[in-house]
Parts: structure tokens; C-alpha cells; sequence
């Protein structure tokens, strides 16, 4: 799974909740289509992961992928049965925010209709609405 | 040669963003007029004739003969068409009156043919650069560029030198000759077919490192 090889600071203040729009990568850059959020979320390391390997299943061969975010923010959690207090949790996972407006996942090197597939199998994994663009729609 | 169409715009006395907004919601597009031979003027585009305009051969390219007033119209070329990310609309653009003599830079699309004519060998086309700068006369910008891909194998190469053969008489390529345009990659395996889930992990790694997407 993708995670940050070094931070400065282990634990971070939670992310606010995410207010606007996305103001960078928000259109498709390398591949031939993209996968684009709708709505704001945090979208964990598991879950990039999952989608890239249901887009992966769905191309099977040939083509290009390209994941366009990052977890890089780090969420903590207290242990089970643990009271309140006695300072902040442990490091638990990494999460990506994302705006709406992001394009999240690229492909290219695929015809349109399997592109389509592979997006919508890879949205299915996310705890954000989505949206299928392609080049054309810049 | 660039198609050429005619918009009106009617000129904004008032500039700032609730005009703006306002305008928007009544259907149009705030814009900046500027260049040569005008005076930096800010003005208002109905949004329905300027979505018309982009969605011909030439698309962003094309050339627009800009009556503001109803005055005489100025040749025009479009720049920063700010659009809503989300929803698409338009928020903003920039029109450059420019000379119909001079060089100007615009980015031309390059599109593939004879696709169907590759030698592929299980190897995927991957088109790297989908539009090129280039130094061209305003009435000769050409829509787009055909780049024929026949005959390319797995490795092959072709480099923006390669479509100094398309340019109308007059152009050059404003950017390194150098520069890859297309290239026929060799064959993806899936992560699953070529190795072990436990390699799988370290191959994202190594993808999404060198896709920049790691933070510095």
C-alpha cells in the first residue's frame, strides 16, 4: 500500500473538513481518461490500493495506469477500551483528501469502453462520488 | 488553416467578481480583451455562442473575430478558458488581439492515424504528447496535426522534429525537437500474472514513485 517513506511529524492535527473545490489536477494530464471526484472525502491507502488492482484485473494486459493522489496525511487511533486522555493515539493509517473536482486514477493505452469498465469497477472502491472523463471533455 | 468565427461581446463597466457572478447566472462569460492595437478592455461573452465557438474543428484554437459593441470586429485567439472543475461551466477567459502578420504560439492537437497499421506485437501506443506549441500566423494555424504511427514496433520513437513535415509553410516547432510525441511501449503484465501478491506491494511502490506522486 502506499504510504509516505518519511514524515517530519508522525501524528497530524485531523484534517478540517474539506471545504471547495480542487485547484490542482483537474484535468486529465497523462493517460487517455481519468477517474474524477465528485465530493470530498478522505481516501485511505486500502482503498487506492483496491482500486488499482480492480482497474489492473479489469485492463489485464496492456495500457497505462496512473494513480494522481497520495496518502500522505496520517489519521491515529486510541486503542479499544482506552480512556479518554493520556495524550494522542498511534499512527493507524494514511489517507489521501481529496476536493471535488480531482482526477484521481488515469489510463491510457485502452480502448474507451474498457477504460469505462475499469474506472467504474475502480470507483466502486471509493468512499467518494465519481465521475468518467477523458481528454476530449478539458 | 484555423477556422474562424464571430462572437459579440458587450463591454463590463463594472468589473469585479459580484458583477462577474452576476453575469454568470444570467448566461454569460466575463472576459479581459487585450494586445495588440487594443486597449485592455473587460467585456462580457454569452456563454452559449462561446461553448458553440470551441466546439468546432479547431476547438480552442480557433480564431475569433471579436465585435465588442457592435464595433469593428477584432482578430482574436483564445487564452486561460477558466472552467468550473466540477461542473464545467465557464468562469473566465482571455481574448489576445493579435496581428494576422505575426508569429503567435498556439498549442495544436496531434492526432494518430493509422493506428490500425501498427506493429504492435502485444505493445501498447502510448501518445505522450497530445498537443504541440507551435510559432505559426493566426490565419494559418492548422486545426490539428496528423501524425501517421505505420509501421512502428515496440520501441520505436517519433519526436516533434518528425512533424516539422506537417507544418504549413512558415511554422516551426516553439519547443525542443528532441521531445518524444509518440512511442510504442512493450507489453503491461498485470500485477497478478507476473508475480506473487507479496511482490505486487513493492511494484505500487515503485509505480507511484515514479509517477511523482510521493511527497517530497
Amino acid at each position: 500500500m502506499l504510504s509516505p517513506k518519511r514524515v517530519r511529524h508522525r501524528k497530524q492535527h485531523r484534517p478540517r473538513p474539506l471545504k471547495g473545490l480542487s485547484t490542482g489536477h483537474t484535468e486529465v494530464h497523462v493517460g487517455d481518461f481519468g477517474l474524477m471526484a465528485t465530493t470530498p472525502g478522505w481516501i485511505t491507502a486500502r482503498q487506492i490500493e483496491a482500486a488499482r488492482i480492480a482497474m489492473t484485473r479489469a485492463v489485464k494486459r496492456g495500457g497505462k495506469i496512473r494513480i494522481t493522489i497520495f496518502p500522505d496525511r496520517s489519521i491515529t487511533r486510541k486503542p479499544l477500551e482506552t480512556r479518554m486522555g493520556s495524550g494522542k493515539g498511534a499512527p493507524d493509517h494514511w489517507v489521501a483528501a481529496v476536493k471535488p473536482g480531482r482526477v484521481m486514477f488515469e489510463i491510457g493505452g485502452v480502448p474507451p469502453e474498457l477504460a469505462r469498465e475499469a474506472l467504474r469497477k475502480a470507483a466502486h472502491k471509493l468512499p467518494v462520488g465519481t465521475r468518467f472523463v477523458s481528454r476530449e471533455d478539458a | 488553416m484555423s477556422t474562424q468565427v464571430r462572437l459579440s461581446a458587450v463591454r463590463r463597466d463594472r468589473p469585479g467578481k459580484a458583477d462577474a457572478g452576476r453575469l454568470r447566472r444570467a448566461g454569460r462569460v466575463p472576459a479581459s480583451l487585450y494586445g495588440v492595437g487594443v486597449t485592455p478592455t473587460a467585456v462580457s461573452l454569452d456563454a452559449r455562442e462561446l461553448s458553440q465557438a470551441i466546439r468546432g474543428p479547431a476547438g480552442l484554437n480557433a480564431l475569433v473575430a471579436l465585435e465588442v459593441d457592435g464595433g469593428a470586429p477584432v482578430l482574436t485567439v483564445l487564452r486561460d478558458l477558466q472552467r468550473h472543475p466540477v461542473k464545467g461551466h465557464f468562469i473566465h477567459l482571455d481574448l489576445v488581439a493579435v496581428d494576422a502578420d505575426a508569429l503567435i504560439e498556439v498549442e495544436v492537437p496531434v492526432h494518430l492515424v493509422d493506428e490500425d497499421r501498427l506493429e504492435r506485437d502485444g505493445g501498447y501506443l502510448n501518445h505522450v504528447r497530445h498537443v504541440v506549441p507551435i510559432m505559426v500566423r493566426p490565419l494559418d494555424t492548422p486545426d490539428f496535426l496528423e501524425l501517421s504511427v505505420a509501421g512502428m514496433g515496440i520501441g520505436d520513437v517519433k519526436r516533434l522534429g518528425d512533424l516539422v513535415a506537417l507544418l504549413p509553410a512558415g511554422a516551426e516547432i516553439a519547443d525542443d525537437a528532441d521531445r518524444v510525441v509518440v512511442t510504442i511501449n512493450a507489453p503491461a503484465v498485470s500485477a497478478e500474472a507476473a508475480a506473487p501478491a507479496a511482490a505486487a506491494e513493492g511494484e505500487a511502490a515503485a509505480a507511484a514513485e515514479a509517477d511523482g506522486a510521493a511527497p517530497a
